[in-house]
């Protein structure tokens, strides 16, 4: 499943966020791809998702795909929707 | 100097210490291994070099969690989690299996397209990323290749250790028996290796640059890391020296070590509450550690600078509620923002002021606009609940502005206890003195307040019209002049007449010439920075009241 996300955070996706998203990617069997511009990457690297340098308000497009994918898509919406700062 | 004798940098941690230099070599990483490797024989290397560093950082985190603070320990989490990262992990896998070459190749060839990538970020925080990034791989190269980095651990005499920089992994494997000072090229006061070294207590200078060169293996050196000096062939008595200051340090450090866990009582008994300033939620650590009596001034500044917004009523409940159940059933004074001036919100649009000093800020600027003071104020009313809060009102002039405020208090509380939420009923609400047109007034301020802090900094700075910053006027900014003594004695008159107490928050309340005068005239509470807090109680127990109050008369007349 895809989902258009807004990243909340007030600096984009910095460390912090993307920290958290990546954590919380790793526990997904399935895959977790993120995509902004023209660049898509593996949700659960944190190196990647850094490289996107997604800025605050930035609309991600989030893949989650296997099993349980909307449990994990519902996690992933709120890490990106709250303010790390 | 003109024989090099003498090579400055910048001051990173403070002590002084004597030792030869013993020069960290950076890991090699001049590879061969291009191609015509077997794929199946490197992957094995890689495993177990990646095994080998994941377990040496997990025993750092051990070894380290003894001795750092907690929010320092989290570098190595962050290592451990590049480590495992599944995209660096994949492309390593990738190139050994398509290009054939050697695991090391690999890893140093990955990693670097990484760290290019993250620092076209931009950003700082990649930066940072990057540059934990770079540690970890070297590690892992290092393993493969049977480097060892730095064995810091066989060291068995005292030395300096000198570095290009060194990373936050080798920073926190230091013995402070036998590092005696580290030195690097790069590296500013809030570095990596600068916090480390503080954290640990040894002296460092960074950020030395080309002089780094002066600086050879054996060298007998002393290293000031309170001047950000480097002394290379010291003499005879350049070495009495120092050694008679490291001994003076460490012998200032065990005495005033045994004040940090006393209370504040002068010798006749008179309690003084000393509180630590509070300008970030790590100060909280420093506080405890220093054995502060509370927090006599807590700066909420920080947040609302360098944000993209107001923060909102639940952020900042949150962070005041930390505090006051940490320090708590010790007191917390809060001090409303102190915005506008020279402390400019960069999401705010503001008109430029001819003269900020004297402009909108402090309460002034919370009056005006009171949709974003009532939700500080509903926070901090809401933290009341968890432990011992005074709220403090900063750059009060008039009585006016005290009732004003003191009525959206009231509103504000009337408000949360209808929405269920609890406020305790006995917080205290005072304001900051430190303009001199309060203190004249002290007498009609009193009986609408719990407590008066005097702020002396801006004090002095409005009586004596002298900025302290204006090298040219800096003559008159004089903490002991009779017009800020006559001031600060209204004040504590007005405060005793009324049944309130005075406290001090401005750099005259650590200033152990001040001390002594600020207590004859009746102050009973001092907020400083955490380290300054054992020199000031020390000080204290040496005191007699009834000379203090004399004496304090004395000088007034």
């Amino acid at each position: 499943m895809r989902k258009e996300i807004q990243v909340i955070n007030g600096k984009g996706l910095h460390a912090r966020p993307a920290t958290i998203f990546a954590e919380v990617a790793g526990k997904h069997e399935g895959e977790v791809k993120v995509s902004y511009g023209n660049k898509t990457v593996n949700g659960k690297s944190l190196l990647t998702l850094l490289s996107l340098a997604v800025p605050k308000n930035g609309k991600v497009i989030v893949t989650v795909d296997g099993e349980q994918a909307e449990t994990m898509m519902n996690n992933l919406t709120q890490v990106l929707g709250k303010n790390y700062d | 100097m003109t024989d090099n004798k003498l090579i400055s940098g910048l001051a990173a941690s403070p002590g002084v210490g004597i030792a030869q230099l013993v020069r960290v070599k950076p890991v090699n990483l001049e590879l061969s291994g291009l191609s015509g490797y077997d794929p199946g024989k490197e992957m094995v290397r890689l495993k177990k070099a990646q095994q080998r560093v994941r377990s040496q950082i997990e025993t750092m985190k051990n070894e380290a969690s003894n001795q750092h603070e907690e929010w320092t320990l989290k570098i190595f989490d962050s290592h451990l989690f590049l480590i495992q990262d599944p995209e660096l992990e994949t492309q390593i896998i990738d190139a050994i299996n398509n290009d054939r070459v050697s695991a090391e190749f690999a890893v140093l060839v990955v990693r670097d397209v990484f760290a290019e990538m993250l620092k076209n970020t931009e950003l700082e925080l990649m930066q940072e990323r990057s540059n934990d990034l770079i540690d970890v791989t070297n590690r892992i190269i290092a393993e493969l290749t049977n480097q060892q980095p730095v064995k810091l651990s066989d060291l068995q005499k005292p030395v300096i250790l000198v570095a290009h920089d060194l990373s936050p992994l080798e920073t926190s494997r230091l013995n402070s028996n036998i590092v005696k000072g580290i030195i690097t090229a790069v590296g500013s006061y809030n570095g990596h290796t600068a916090i480390m070294a503080r954290s640990l207590g040894i002296p460092a200078v960074t950020g030395l640059g080309q002089d780094m060169d002066l600086l050879k293996n054996d060298h007998l050196v002393i290293l000031d890391g309170m001047k950000g000096t480097v002394l290379l062939r010291p003499d005879p008595s350049e070495l009495a020296q120092a050694r008679k200051i490291i001994s003076d340090l460490q012998e200032e450090k065990n005495r005033l070590k045994t004040f940090i866990n006393k209370k504040t009582v002068t010798r006749d008994g008179t309690v003084i509450n000393i509180g630590s300033h509070l300008s970030r939620l790590e100060d909280l650590e420093k506080a405890n550690e220093y054995g502060a009596e509370g927090i006599g001034l807590f700066r909420t500044e920080f947040l609302y600078m360098e944000k993209s917004d107001f923060p909102d009523e639940e952020t900042q409940f949150s962070i005041y509620k930390t505090v006051v159940e940490k320090m708590n059933p010790r007191p917390v004074i809060i001090r409303t923002m102190d915005i506008g001036g020279d402390k400019k919100l960069s999401y705010e649009e503001s008109p430029t002021e001819d003269n900020p000093f004297l402009g909108m800020r402090g309460i002034r600027y919370s009056l005006k606009n009171p949709k974003i003071f009532r939700v500080q104020i509903r926070a901090i009313l809401r933290a009341t609940a968890y432990g011992n809060v005074k709220i403090m009102f900063p750059m009060v002039t008039t009585t006016a502005e005290v009732h004003q405020a003191r009525k959206i208090l009231i509103e504000e509380e009337e408000n949360l206890k209808q929405q269920g939420l609890q406020v305790s009923d006995n917080y205290e609400v005072g304001i900051m003195v430190e303009v001199p047109a309060a203190a004249l007034i002290a007498q009609e301020i009193a009986p609408i307040v719990d407590f008066f802090s005097i702020g002396t900094n801006d004090l002095i700075q409005y009586t004596m019209a002298a900025d302290r910053v204006n090298q040219s006027v800096s003559y008159l900014y004089q903490p002991l002049h009779p017009a800020i003594l006559r001031l600060i004695e209204m004040v504590t008159r007005a405060a005793d007449h009324h049944g309130i107490w005075t406290g001090v928050c401005g750099d005259m309340a650590s200033d152990l010439k001040s001390i002594p005068l600020l207590l004859g005239l009746g102050v009973k509470e001092l907020s400083m920075s955490a380290p300054q807090i054992p020199a000031a109680r020390e000080l204290i127990s040496q005191l007699e009241m009834n000379d203090l109050i004399s004496k304090a008369a004395e000088t007034l007349n």
